[in-house]
């Protein structure tokens, strides 16, 4: 009984171990797919794409609500989307952001989509060309 | 036994878990480094960047495949224009060859402009084309001046070309290449001028610019004077003084086409058109260096032909007009990425469709993007 007893106790440290370790790896990978920099890069480049296939008097909204989460993670309650002259910055934390330029010579702007009482939504608004 | 069977069991099941915690080691070292190395890496959106530009150029200069007059650039299109005089058939001409020569001049050899000049052959690379088109055949690509108002009216056809043929040469067409030496059709206006200026000119200025005797005068040429020379060649039997004549019809080339040839004049054919505005284009970034190239070339839809060998298409005509903006030094990455892709070059963009302006001429038009952002989208 006490050598079975010593078997079970046994298997129960593999597995715990196991499992640790495939936990910390998993945490890993978390990690590294939702990083704020990585969504950062992500958005600038998209929302620059975006304003680039673009014509004047296009309105898109886009999705935010992953962002908005993450920089509400990192204490950050400023705009996240901002274009200054060709340039996008989106920023979910105090010290990051990221920024990307795009081509099309118009006049963009973005703010938060307020027509809901939670924000979830950016409204990219792609305005006459300069 | 028994007990012993047991332990020995034991045993083995501790060496297994020593050996399953150091297959998962290298497992999970692995993921974690691939897991690493992908996401360290920046999203790569220059191919999506590259196709967006070329589209915006696209839908910029053509509006249901009509392109607007002021892109066909007649004003280097002979195609479009007619003529009656002689006088007025070698502007055409003449129009047509810089529009040819300009297209191609960035691939050649850098600053050639400021080199042909300094050398005192002519006022710009293009000038000194023109200079040896009009000694060698008066500017006339076809045996009449004009049919139809065409003065290119032969163009490909062997028998109405303007030829020169006896033992030594046939030489044929408005830069006279000799295609006993050369082996090119220079029946085709625009085939004959590009490999008489890439595969003679400049050949012979990059193989001779050090100096070089001609033994009938005992003169040694050097420069531009030594690629004129070899141009007319460098035996006995030709023109003596071919280099003097060239240089003697600066004056009239100056009178006859002073908007490309006047003093202090570069040619920049397609910088006539400012991309930047017409399609509304900021080519501004994060980088000081401008990170975009855009060209368009016009093909006349007559000529235009695409050749394949081991089975990759290329454009064998030459274009009528070219016009392009951004950082030109981007433009090499495209050759490069022919034959390989590298991350750390630029990503190019080809794009051809057709068009017709309002004259009714028909165009091939090759729009080709280039987009470096190197910085931001490899690692």
């Amino acid at each position: 009984m006490l050598k079975k007893g010593n078997i079970l106790t046994e298997n129960i440290i593999f597995i715990v171990l196991t499992l640790i370790f495939f936990s910390i790896l998993i945490f890993f990978i978390f990690s590294r797919t939702g990083g704020a920099s990585l969504m950062e890069e992500e958005l600038a480049k998209q929302v620059a794409l975006i304003i680039d296939s673009s014509k004047p008097g296009t309105i898109i909204k886009i999705n935010v609500e992953d962002a908005l989460a993450k920089a509400k993670k990192e204490n950050y309650q400023k705009s996240i989307i901002s274009i200054t002259e060709n340039i996008v910055t989106v920023k979910l934390r105090e010290k990051g952001g990221y920024s990307y330029s795009f081509f099309n010579d118009v006049y963009a702007s973005a703010n938060p989509d307020t027509s809901s009482l939670e924000i979830k939504n950016y409204t990219i608004v792609v305005n006459g060309y300069k | 036994m028994a007990t012993n069977n047991f332990s020995s069991k034991k045993g083995a099941d501790k060496i297994l878990s020593v050996y399953w915690f150091a297959v998962l080691f290298i497992i999970a070292s692995g993921v974690v480094a691939m897991v690493y190395v992908f996401y360290t890496s920046p999203f790569d959106v220059r191919n999506a960047e590259a196709d967006a530009l070329g589209n915006k150029i696209a839908s910029c200069i053509s509006q249901n495949g009509k392109i607007s007059s002021s892109w066909a650039v007649a004003k280097t299109s002979a195609t479009s224009e007619t003529c009656s005089t002689p006088a007025e058939c070698q502007k055409i001409t003449g129009e047509k060859i810089v529009s040819i020569v300009n297209g191609m001049k960035g691939d050649l050899i850098p600053n050639i402009d400021s080199l042909v000049k300094q050398d005192g052959v002519a006022e710009n690379f293009e000038c000194l084309v023109l200079q040896i088109a009009m000694t060698e055949s008066s500017l006339r690509h076809c045996k009449e001046s004009q049919k139809d108002g065409n003065p290119i009216y032969c163009d490909g056809v062997r028998a109405d070309v303007n030829a020169l043929d006896n033992e030594r040469e046939t030489s044929l067409g408005v830069m006279q290449v000799n295609t006993k030496v050369h082996d090119v059709q220079a029946e085709f206006f625009d085939k004959g001028v590009a490999y008489a200026v890439k595969n003679v000119l400049v050949k012979q200025y990059n193989e001779n610019k050090a100096g070089k005797l001609f033994s009938p005068i005992s003169t040694v040429y050097s420069g531009w004077k030594a690629a004129i020379r070899g141009y007319n060649g460098w035996g006995s039997g030709g023109n003596n003084a071919y280099v003097e004549d060239v240089l003697g019809k600066k004056n009239f080339i100056q009178q006859t086409f002073p908007e490309f040839c006047s003093e202090g004049k570069i040619v920049d054919v397609g910088k006539q058109k400012n991309l930047n505005e017409e399609c509304h284009l900021n080519f501004n970034s994060e980088s000081q260096d401008i990170q975009y190239y855009v060209q368009i070339d016009f093909y006349d839809l007559k000529t235009f032909k695409i050749s394949e060998s081991n089975g990759k298409k290329t454009i064998s005509s030459q274009p009528v007009a070219t016009t392009y903006d951004g950082n030109v030094n981007l433009k090499s990455d495209c050759e490069v990425q022919e034959v390989k892709d590298y991350k750390k070059q630029s990503k190019c963009f080809e794009k051809i469709f057709y068009g017709i302006d309002e004259k009714n001429n028909q165009y091939a038009i090759k729009i080709t993007s280039v987009v470096r952002k190197t910085e931001k989208n490899s690692k």
